[in-house]
C-alpha cells in the first residue's frame, strides 16, 4: 500500500501532519519521531528541520515548505487515500496514455506543418531542406535569405558569396507552434512584409 | 473549394468553403475577421504554392489562405 499526498488539501495542518507522521514514521529512515507530538504543521516541520541529522536536502526543502503560509499557492497536502498496487498501476497507465496521446498529437502537428511548408517551396528548396535542414530564397526586396530548421535565431541574410551577413530573429508569437509552422510564417513574412519583419527582428 | 489554414498547435487547422455556398463563405470569413482582429497575418496562396500575397480582407475566391500569428522579435 502507498499513500498519495497531493490529492487533498487540508487547512487543518495539525490533522494533516499528525496523520502523515502516523502513516510514515515506521517506515521512513530519517529521524523525526520527536516531532510526532507537534500540534501544528509549522512546529512539526520546523522541528524536523532542526533535528534531522541524516537527510542531505531536507533542511532546505522543509524550511522552504514551512515558509509558505497556509492558504498560499503551495498547500500542505493531507495524507491521501490508500491506493492498492492495482490502482497505482492504473494511474501510471493513465499518465502514460496521456503522454503518448500528447506525443502523437505533436507528431501529427509536425507532419501537417511539414506538408504545409513543403507546399510553399520549389523542388530545389525542398531538397535543400531535406538534405541540409535549411532552404534559401530571395526576399521581398531582393535579399538572399536562408531559413534554417528551427524557430528562433534561424534566419540568415546572405551575401553574394553565400556567407552569412547577419542573423535575424523574429518568429510568430505563439510558442505552441512546431518549428515548420514558424518557418512558414517567416518565409511568408520575408516574401511580403520584409520591412515589418525587420522592424521587430533582433539582429546579430 | 477555398481553404483557410490557421497555424496552431495542431500544425494547422483547415476551414474549407465553397464560394457558391453563402453559409460556408460566411463561416470562413468570420474566422478570418476574428483572427485578423487578433493580429494574425493573412496570405493568399495559390494551390501550387508558387504565388502568394498579403491580404487584408477575406477573399472568397482565394484558392488558399494561410494565417499566422503576428511576428515578435526573438
Amino acid at each position: 500500500m502507498a499513500t498519495l499526498f497531493n490529492d487533498g488539501f487540508d487547512t487543518s495542518n495539525s490533522t494533516a501532519w499528525v496523520s502523515w507522521n502516523d502513516q510514515w514514521q515506521t517506515t521512513a529512515t530519517m529521524t523525526y519521531t520527536t516531532t510526532t507530538n507537534a500540534t501544528t504543521a509549522d512546529t512539526t516541520w520546523a522541528t524536523w528541520t532542526g533535528v534531522d541529522t541524516t537527510g542531505t536536502a531536507c533542511d532546505y526543502t522543509w524550511t522552504q515548505w514551512v515558509s509558505v503560509p497556509c492558504g498560499g499557492t503551495v498547500t500542505y497536502g493531507t495524507a491521501g487515500p490508500q491506493l492498492s498496487a492495482e490502482e497505482i498501476a492504473a494511474e501510471q497507465a493513465r499518465i502514460r496514455e496521456a503522454a503518448d496521446r500528447r506525443q502523437a498529437e505533436r507528431l501529427e502537428a509536425v507532419r501537417k506543418a511539414k506538408a504545409l511548408l513543403a507546399s510553399l517551396l520549389d523542388e530545389k528548396q525542398r531538397e535543400q531542406l531535406e538534405r541540409q535542414r535549411f532552404f534559401e530564397f530571395v526576399s521581398q526586396t531582393g535579399r538572399r535569405m536562408r531559413i534554417k530548421q528551427g524557430y528562433s535565431r534561424n534566419v540568415d541574410e546572405l551575401g553574394e558569396d553565400g556567407k552569412r551577413i547577419r542573423t535575424l530573429c523574429a518568429h510568430p508569437g505563439n510558442y505552441e507552434l512546431v518549428e515548420e509552422d514558424h518557418m512558414v510564417a517567416q518565409l511568408l513574412a520575408l516574401r511580403h512584409q520584409e520591412e515589418a519583419f525587420l522592424r521587430v527582428a533582433n539582429v546579430s | 473549394m477555398g481553404e483557410l489554414s490557421v497555424l496552431d498547435r495542431t500544425g494547422d487547422t483547415k476551414i474549407m468553403w465553397d464560394s457558391a455556398q453563402d453559409a460556408e463563405v460566411d463561416a470562413a470569413r468570420a474566422t478570418f475577421d476574428k483572427l485578423k482582429k487578433a493580429g494574425y497575418l493573412a496570405y493568399s496562396v495559390n494551390k501550387k504554392g508558387d504565388k502568394d500575397e498579403v491580404i487584408k480582407k477575406f477573399d472568397p475566391d482565394a484558392e488558399r489562405i494561410i494565417m499566422a500569428p503576428a511576428m515578435v522579435g526573438g
